[in-house]
């Protein structure tokens, strides 16, 4: 527990240690978290409603990967040394560059087939040039900072960055968050969808957008914190009936809840060096995926 | 009272000709029964009313206003759908699948208001399946399954309900429950039109029968005089024909036609 004396410093701008290091530190870092891990949550929740798929994420359409190729480019590059700033423009920039080979892919009315096909084609596209700009980078110190950025962490994070993530991941919550009656729809097939008066194209493009935004902004300053758009949604499925409205409504808390108890974990869970938060929301993450995959099965 | 009807409706898909110069009518009052074999264009007919797929020529029209100056909300309060297999892709309860019914009049973002509430109770009253409201639909049996749709049908308050095959794979029981139900739904102010196999069935309950046959309409009319031998042989290429046993309708097959 904080001790009140601690906050009222805090806040009162007193430049004693505690409110610099509240306010400089932790402060961004617990936003950062809550704003991200809301972000994820929603954009997972939305794109399991609209493929229908309970192991839909944000990486599976390739915005997650691509993100993350834009912000690799700003670093190899070089840019990012002169403008530290370039590092997050280059991830937004690559998420956006992906929801448009996304629409080019899968056209302008796409099944959820295509559209699924379409995000991995652009994953394995972006995962295979950052292996190529780590592969060739000609300093090794460059392509490390690479190599642990794309692990994920809220570490030494700024109030800058969250001036420059959050606003964009807060628009594209609600862009998501306007999506729900649609999804409800959709759960009773895309022509009843439709004849209940959904405009199918609208709802994907509000889907891919509001994802692209939330996810992009999310990767362009924290690196890829995976799986939280997959668990978030499944462990609150249950309780809100199964109604992709209602998840959607649920994961944003429950994502900002899970990604900051997550980040203070790695802060207390090693003496040595920080673990990165990528590494341990995978490291849950992936057996729960796993057997998730194998209670599909068996339902079949 | 809504009144949808195609003039000259031709529908392409792959360049293959689906539905040809395909013009009919459908109002209240009604329970009509669209029949032909497998791949006539049935289900194509139903899309392309509901305005979900795009006709290569002629026109649809709902109250005299074509079909695509129409928004699709607005086409949603006056033409409701039920879909082939009564498809439901998450474990939800009847009654939750029954309120998604009501969305085309009110986008709530949470749980939805009292007029919807009775609209809701009405429908599941209506459809006989009030003591289901707590199961989940993807536990239900077919039959039910597809009750559990009517009812969602019913709280969207359409004026013209589309069924697509409501009765194929249920049980005797079932099948009479299921078309009893959709015929209880005909209104002065609605009806109900139904894509169907069972010929029995469709003389039975159907008020009005289109016969189509390779993208054409090739009979219409009350059942006696749509279900003719001739019509029977040329169509389906059966050796059939209309009786009726103790009071009801029914179509002997004796044998298929080479």
């Amino acid at each position: 527990m904080i001790p009140v004396g601690v906050i009222h410093e805090a806040f009162a701008e007193f430049d004693t240690a505690y409110g610099v290091i509240i306010r400089e530190l932790r402060l961004p870092r617990a936003i950062l978290a809550m704003a991200i891990g809301a972000g994820l949550g929603v954009a997972g929740a939305a794109l399991q409603g609209l493929l229908r798929n309970p192991l839909a994420e944000p990486g599976l359409i390739g915005v997650s990967g691509t993100a993350a190729l834009g912000a690799v480019i700003a670093f190899y590059s070089g840019l990012s040394v002169t403008f530290p700033f370039a590092l997050p423009a280059g991830g937004m920039i690559g998420a956006l560059i992906s929801v448009v080979l996304l629409y080019m892919l899968a056209g302008r009315d796409p099944s959820v087939l295509t559209l699924i096909l379409a995000g991995v084609a652009i994953s394995a596209l972006a995962g295979a040039l950052t292996t190529l700009a780590l592969n060739l980078s000609p300093n090794p110190y460059a392509a490390f900072e690479i190599f642990f950025w794309l692990m994920g962490s809220l570490a030494d994070r700024s109030l800058n960055h969250v001036a420059l993530a959050v606003p964009f991941i807060t628009v594209g919550i609600v862009l998501l968050m306007t999506t729900g009656p649609s999804l409800d729809a959709l759960t009773l097939g895309e022509d009843v969808a439709q004849s209940l008066g959904v405009r199918l194209s609208g709802l994907q493009a509000r889907v891919i957008i509001g994802t692209a935004l939330a996810v992009g902004a999310s990767v362009s300053v924290a690196g890829v914190i995976g799986f939280v758009g997959l668990v978030v949604p499944h462990l609150l499925r249950h309780a809100v009936g199964q109604s992709p409205s209602r998840l959607l409504i649920v994961s944003a808390p429950g994502g900002a809840a899970l990604t900051l108890a997550a980040d203070t974990a790695v802060r207390f869970l090693t003496n040595g060096p920080e673990l990165h938060l990528g590494v341990l929301t995978a490291l849950i993450g992936a057996p729960f995926f796993l057997g998730l995959v194998l209670k599909i099965r068996r339902e079949g | 009272m809504a009144r949808l009807s195609s003039k000259n409706l031709s529908v392409q898909g792959n360049n293959v000709s689906i539905l040809n110069e395909v013009s009919v009518t459908f109002g209240p009052e009604e329970l009509v029964g669209v029949i032909g074999p497998n791949g006539a264009g049935k289900t194509t007919l139903l899309k392309s009313l509901l305005g979900l797929l795009k006709p290569s020529s002629g026109d649809i029209t709902l109250d005299g206003k074509t079909l695509g100056s129409w928004g699709r909300i607005d086409i949603a309060k006056r033409i409701g759908y039920l879909a082939q297999g009564a498809p439901c892709h998450w474990p939800m309860t009847v009654e939750r699948i029954v309120e998604i019914g009501c969305s085309p009049h009110s986008l709530p973002l949470w749980g939805i208001d009292a007029e919807d509430r009775k609209i809701v109770e009405n429908a599941l009253r209506l459809t006989g399946i009030s003591h289901l409201r707590d199961r989940i639909v993807t536990s239900l049996s077919g039959g039910e399954r597809t009750l559990v749709m009517i009812a969602r049908c019913l709280a969207g308050r359409a004026e013209i309900l589309l069924a697509d095959e409501p009765v194929t794979g249920l049980d005797p029981r079932h099948q009479i429950k299921v078309i009893q139900t959709l015929l209880s739904s005909v209104t002065k102010n609605t009806g109900v039109v139904m894509v169907l196999h069972d010929l029995s069935l469709a003389a039975r309950y159907c008020t009005r029968l289109i016969l189509i046959h390779e993208g054409r309409v090739t009979a219409e009319g009350d059942p006696t005089s749509v279900l003719t031998p001739k019509n029977l042989s040329d169509v389906y290429g059966i050796d059939a024909s209309l009786r009726e046993i103790d009071g009801q309708a029914l179509v002997v097959c004796k044998d298929i036609r080479i």
